[in-house]
This record gives C-alpha cells, sequence and structure tokens, in this order.
C-alpha cells in the first residue's frame, strides 16, 4: 500500500460524521480567495474584448467562471486531503477537519465543474465552455493529480490553468480567440511561478513535511530566490506586450511600468536576502504579488473602458 | 440506576444534538431551494436575452 493511501486510511478513519458540514464549509470547499483573482482576471478579459455582449450574459460568463474554479478547487481539496491534513496553511480546510466527507466534495466538485461549463456553453458559446473544461481538466489532472508530488516545475505548467480566465472571458464575448488574450494568459502564466515560490520559501517546512517537492524543498532556497527574480522579469516583460502591440494605451503602460518596478525590487531584495532572513521579504513578495496581478488588471479594465462602453 | 446517575445535561444532549443537526439541515435546503430557484430565474432571463439576439 503507498503511503498515500496509509495517510488517506488514517485520516478518513479520524474523521467525524459528515453532518457537521455548514453551508459555510462548502463555500470553503471552493477556495474563495483563489476564485476571486480568477472571477476578476476572467472580467477583465470579458471587457478586454472587441463586440458587444449582454451585461447579463457577461454575469453569466462570470458567474460559470467563477463556479468552474470553485468546482475544481473542490476537486482538489479532495484529492490533496491527506496533504492537506499534515500543512499548517491547510490543516483547517473542511476536509482534514472532518466537516465534509471525501465523497461529498468530490461529487460537489465535479457537480459544479460540469454544470459551470453545461451552462457557459448554452449561455455563450461552446469555445468558452471548452476553454472552461480545459482549464478545469488542466487544474484537476494536470496539475493536481499528476504534478503537484512528481516535480518541482509543478506550478510552472501548472499555473497555466490559473491563466485560462482572460482567455474565456474573451471567448464568452469573441467566440474565438486572438493574440491579445493569449498575451493576457502570458502575463499570468510568468506571474504564477514567483508568486507561488514566495510562499514556499516561507513555508518550506510545511511542504517538506508534506513530501510536496515545491522548488525550494526538492532545489533549495538560493535557487528559488534565482528562478523567482528570473521569473519576474519575464513576467515584467509579459505585462508590458499588450502596450507593444498597441492593445492598450497610457494609462495600462504607466501603471504596467509602476507595477513592474515594484515587483522587480521585491524580487530583487528577496534575491539579496541570507537564508536565515528570508521569511519578511518571501511574505512581502507573496503579497506584492496579489496586489500586483489585481491592479494590472484592474489598470486594463479601466484603459479599455471607454472602448467598452460604447458597446454596452 | 445507571440512569438516575446522568446529570440533566448528559440527557438533553442528544436532544440538543438533533436540533442543532436539524437546524442545519434546514439551512441546507433552504440554501439548495435559493440555489435551484436562481438557477430557473436565469436560465428564463438568459433564454430571453438570447432570443431577442437571434
Amino acid at each position: 500500500m503507498s503511503d498515500r493511501s496509509l495517510t488517506l486510511g488514517v485520516n478518513e478513519a479520524l474523521a467525524p460524521e459528515a453532518s457537521e458540514a455548514r453551508v459555510s464549509d462548502y463555500f470553503a470547499l471552493l477556495k474563495p480567495r483563489v476564485m476571486t483573482l480568477v472571477v476578476f482576471t476572467g472580467f477583465a478579459g470579458i471587457l478586454a474584448a472587441p463586440g458587444p455582449l449582454h451585461p447579463l450574459l457577461a454575469a453569466v460568463a462570470v458567474l460559470c467562471i467563477a463556479v468552474a474554479a470553485g468546482g475544481a478547487g473542490a476537486i482538489n481539496m479532495w484529492y490533496d486531503r491527506d496533504i492537506d491534513a499534515i500543512m499548517r496553511r491547510t490543516k483547517s480546510r473542511p476536509i482534514p477537519r472532518g466537516r465534509v466527507e471525501a465523497p461529498e466534495a468530490l461529487s460537489f466538485g465535479v457537480v459544479l465543474s460540469l454544470f459551470s461549463v453545461m451552462v457557459m456553453g448554452l449561455a455563450l458559446n461552446w469555445t468558452a465552455a471548452a476553454l472552461l473544461a480545459l482549464a478545469n481538466g488542466f487544474y484537476v489532472f494536470v496539475y493536481t493529480v499528476w504534478l503537484k508530488r512528481r516535480t518541482s516545475q509543478n506550478i510552472v505548467i501548472g499555473g497555466a490553468a490559473g491563466a485560462f480566465p482572460p482567455m474565456i472571458g474573451w471567448a464568452a464575448v469573441t467566440g474565438g480567440l486572438a493574440l491579445e488574450p493569449l498575451l493576457l494568459f502570458l502575463i499570468i502564466f510568468a506571474w504564477t511561478p514567483p508568486h507561488f515560490w514566495a510562499l514556499a520559501l516561507y513555508r518550506a517546512t510545511d511542504y517538506a513535511k508534506a513530501g510536496v517537492p515545491m522548488l525550494p524543498v526538492a532545489s533549495g532556497t538560493r535557487h528559488t530566490q534565482k528562478q523567482i527574480l528570473l521569473y519576474t522579469v519575464l513576467m515584467a516583460a509579459a505585462a508590458m506586450s499588450p502596450v507593444a502591440i498597441g492593445m492598450t494605451g497610457w494609462i495600462y503602460g504607466l501603471s504596467a511600468g509602476v507595477l513592474n518596478l515594484l515587483f522587480l525590487i521585491c524580487a530583487w531584495r528577496l534575491y539579496r536576502t541570507e537564508e536565515s532572513e528570508l521569511e519578511k521579504p518571501a511574505r512581502q513578495t507573496f503579497g506584492f504579488s496579489i496586489l500586483y496581478l489585481f491592479a494590472l488588471f484592474a489598470a486594463l479594465i479601466v484603459d479599455r473602458a471607454p472602448t467598452v462602453g460604447s458597446f454596452w | 440506576m445507571a440512569m438516575d446517575d446522568q446529570s440533566p445535561d448528559d440527557e438533553q444532549s442528544p436532544d440538543r444534538d438533533g436540533r442543532n443537526l436539524h437546524r442545519r439541515k434546514r439551512v441546507q435546503n433552504f440554501v439548495l431551494l435559493a440555489v435551484l430557484v436562481s438557477f430557473v430565474v436565469l436560465v428564463y432571463f438568459v433564454s430571453i436575452v438570447r432570443m431577442g439576439a437571434d
């Protein structure tokens, strides 16, 4: 029997009755904080796309993206219930706490994922629905099941799942894809490694205990610091690409420039920090990375707002 | 008798647990009902919008 099945057996034996579950526990299964970023970037994709879209259909598209992300989050919590019970950051999640039974969380996630894809297809179009299904499938099968416990490049490749929402939003409006949404995808794709590795730097012990080969665990903190700096430079270049192709104006360009500079300063400070004093700059970099993505996509929305206003 | 040794709290706790469980289930059922009704309303309005577009 594998270590995973042994741990699962113990955890499931200790889990109390599922009757403990409250509505808030089901809500927690949706990973609401992750969902916020996904929804926001998806909404930015809708606003950035050319062409008219009825506000109700835009709201349905955002709802589908949110629910699908929540469904994927619930399936992820089901699969990772053994390591979630070990890690300090995740041990208070509904399954390790015994508030929701594992099969119930799986059914909840699968139903939400299928439902959101179906509604996206019927209400908007099947290109957006296919991208939504692809994003969920990528997150569950490629990231959670295949890569997360096998390679230190787990979040580099798996991070693509979180980069889909702007493309889904764009496809919901236009029914297709173009260079612009691919650039938005690229920004989030390049943003994911410095974001997660900054977290992994100050949670390395936790990840090591759970046997998850995050980069600081597999290759050490020094290598991670270098990689964070490298990916931040790539991300900064990707963030300027919408300006380069004339997709956005000066509001986005100026905001992206300032935000890039601040992120690069964070990454540089982290790179220059000794291993024994890493926690504070790593936490700051992680915190700033969230602000960065929100602010960058908010600038994109503001920049595109005059164009979008004429369509609605 | 063993039953005479039980405190009033012990005697009430199964009832209280039952009431709590009943309350939680009722809240869950109402939330599910609200979600289903909202979905029906949403499908109705989406149909109106889609038919209008065609």
